[in-house]
């Protein structure tokens, strides 16, 4: 923190009613309250709707078994989700590790490398890439990348299919976001270390990407979480058959896959299995967001 | 000179050698743009002393100090022409070596600029760059260079700290100290003290008349009263129709004492601007 810092101090208890300028305060008070209260509202309609759709198949099968099975046939009394579990993750973090790199230097040369019109046409694209429908990557994946991979180790649907596809999907995420927090920085950071004659590498390397350090873990946190959650894009390429992942060419199933795939014709214990999915997925979600926190640091760049 | 032969240079340099000028500007002009910022502008800067360059904002002082590291290459459409030797290296030559030129030619910006790690890294990060790889060799380095803007008392003991914790005055004598860290011939300092309080300032000028025996000072002020306690030699600048120009120079009692112009004798005794 610089001694130039503004220390903003909490604004003063509005008094209600009194004039017609506390009176708009006080309406846009409510409002701000009520849009608060609104996504904590849509957040724990979720998690109960969530809670309720699980509560049979937790109490009938126990929440062991969901853990402990060693396979997934809800119909049969099998409600494994380990193998979905690992495939989720292993799918998203192959993706990150793939993506996550491409989007930093994506964001650095937008910063400090392309000039005006190129760094403009650039975010172009990147955008365009995050604005394309996942359906649409999927559709790419299974004509013109699946093929592909089935040439060289069949059946081509694989943990390695939706990796590819996932990192085209998340490099956007994570490129547009460490992009955004690099240009908040402050530029004498920059412009100090080429003036004590630091090569232009050096100075992104060792002081722009260090301070931006927060900003940088944000953006690649966020493109997991986008990784994590991806339905339609990554069923399309993976296989979808339940098994752990113990090859780049093995067919896998995710947990979103394994919902979309089942919700339709599911009843009863089966259905509320397939809530339990869910929920392990808001877990996984949900624990990589304590991750985060604990030793992402701030969101904020340092100023 | 190479970048090793001035990495083992001393930072005292024997104080008065006899050479006329150690930066020597001939005809600079810096437009941004199709908006001509400084215009012609001719100055000799000797060794070894303090040159402040004053005048009102907006008359092209930093844009002049800028050029002499060539940080001006960093602004998007700033062009500038002419010739500035440093000795006798054009700087503004096309194939000029920017990262040797930077190391001879430290600069200090108005607002202090610590990278947000710890005291010791900001240094370390300069230091590896420069070449200086042992611990003990970086240790003595360190120490010599904090010793030199008098923070080694204070902060000797506390390399590990954030540099960013540091007061705003401790901060800009910091940033001095890395600068120096690299041993440059030259400082570049833009208006060090305008976001200083008063004792911060004093101690900075202070540090600065210490300074000036073994590093050619160059300083971009606002304040007049800081020039006249600290400068050697003076370059007011001036503004025509929105682009600067130099109006007159010489040692702070030639301007307010002998002026050339009724401007310089105006601004000097605060009845202008």
């Amino acid at each position: 923190m610089t001694s130039s810092q503004t220390i903003i101090s909490r604004p003063p208890r509005i008094r209600l009613f009194r004039g017609p300028l506390a009176l708009k305060d006080a309406v846009f008070v409510v409002v701000l309250w009520a849009s608060g209260v609104l996504a904590i509202g849509a957040m724990a309609g979720v998690l109960i709707v969530l809670a309720i759709g699980s509560a049979p198949a937790l109490t009938e099968a126990g929440l062991g078994a969901f853990v402990a099975d060693g396979d997934w046939y809800p119909t049969a009394g099998e409600y494994g989700l380990v193998a979905m579990v690992a495939a989720t993750l292993a799918v998203s973090a192959g993706a990150l590790a793939v993506a996550g790199p491409l989007g930093i230097l994506c964001a650095v040369y937008i910063r400090y490398y392309a000039g005006d019109v190129a760094g403009a046409a650039f975010r172009v694209v990147l955008m365009t890439l995050a604005a394309i429908p996942s359906v649409v990557y999927g559709l790419w994946g299974m004509t013109v990348l699946v093929p592909h991979i089935a040439a060289w180790q069949p059946p081509g649907t694989s943990l390695l299919a939706g990796v590819i596809v996932l990192s085209i999907m998340v490099l956007p995420t994570v490129a547009v976001l460490a992009e955004a927090g690099l240009r908040q920085l402050p530029a004498s950071l920059y412009l100090g270390s080429l003036a004590l004659g630091c090569a232009r590498h050096a100075a992104i390397k060792r002081i722009v990407l260090s301070s931006a350090k927060g900003a940088v873990a944000a953006a690649c946190m966020l493109g997991l979480a986008r990784a994590l959650g991806e339905t339609m894009a990554v069923l399309m390429v993976v296989g979808n058959a339940v098994a752990m992942p113990d090859s780049p060419f093995a067919s896998v199933r995710t947990l979103p896959a394994n919902i979309a795939l089942e919700m339709a014709y599911a009843i009863d214990v089966h259905r509320s299995a397939l809530f339990v999915s869910g929920l392990f997925l808001m877990a996984m979600v949900g624990l990589l967001l304590v991750l985060r926190r604990c030793w992402g640091g701030a969101d904020a760049p340092q100023s | 000179m190479n970048v090793q032969a001035t990495g083992t240079r001393k930072l005292d340099l024997s104080p008065g050698r006899a050479e006329a000028s150690h930066i020597r500007v001939e005809n600079v002009t810096v437009a941004y743009g199709a908006i001509k910022a400084l215009s012609d502008v001719s100055l000799s800067i000797p060794p070894g002393r303090i040159t402040a360059l004053i005048g009102p904002s907006g008359c092209g002082k930093t844009s002049l100090l800028t050029c002499v590291n060539r940080l001006i290459d960093l602004i998007p459409g700033a062009n500038a022409s002419g010739r500035i030797l440093v000795r006798d290296t054009d700087v503004l030559a096309r194939g000029a070596d920017l990262l040797r030129l930077r190391k001879r030619v430290g600069m200090v910006f108005q607002k202090p600029n610590p990278f947000p790690f710890s005291i010791r890294r900001n240094f370390d990060i300069v230091l590896s760059e420069f070449g200086v790889r042992r611990r003990a060799d970086r240790d003595a380095r360190i120490d010599e260079c904090l010793r030199a803007v008098g923070l080694h008392a204070e902060i000797g003991h506390r390399l590990d700290m954030s540099a960013c914790a540091l007061s705003g005055g401790q901060q800009q004598r910091l940033c001095i100290a890395r600068a120096l860290a690299t041993r440059p011939e030259i400082l570049l300092l833009d208006e060090p003290c305008s976001a200083l309080d008063p004792m911060s300032t004093m101690t900075i000028e202070r540090l600065l008349l210490k300074l000036k025996d073994s590093v050619t000072l160059v300083i971009v002020t606002h304040n007049l009263s800081q020039a006249r306690r600290i400068a050697d030699q003076c370059a007011l600048f001036w503004t025509r129709r929105g682009t600067g120009y130099l109006l007159e120079h010489g040692t702070m009692a030639d301007l307010s004492e002998r002026p050339q112009n009724q401007v310089t004798d105006d601004y000097l005794n605060g009845r202008l601007a």
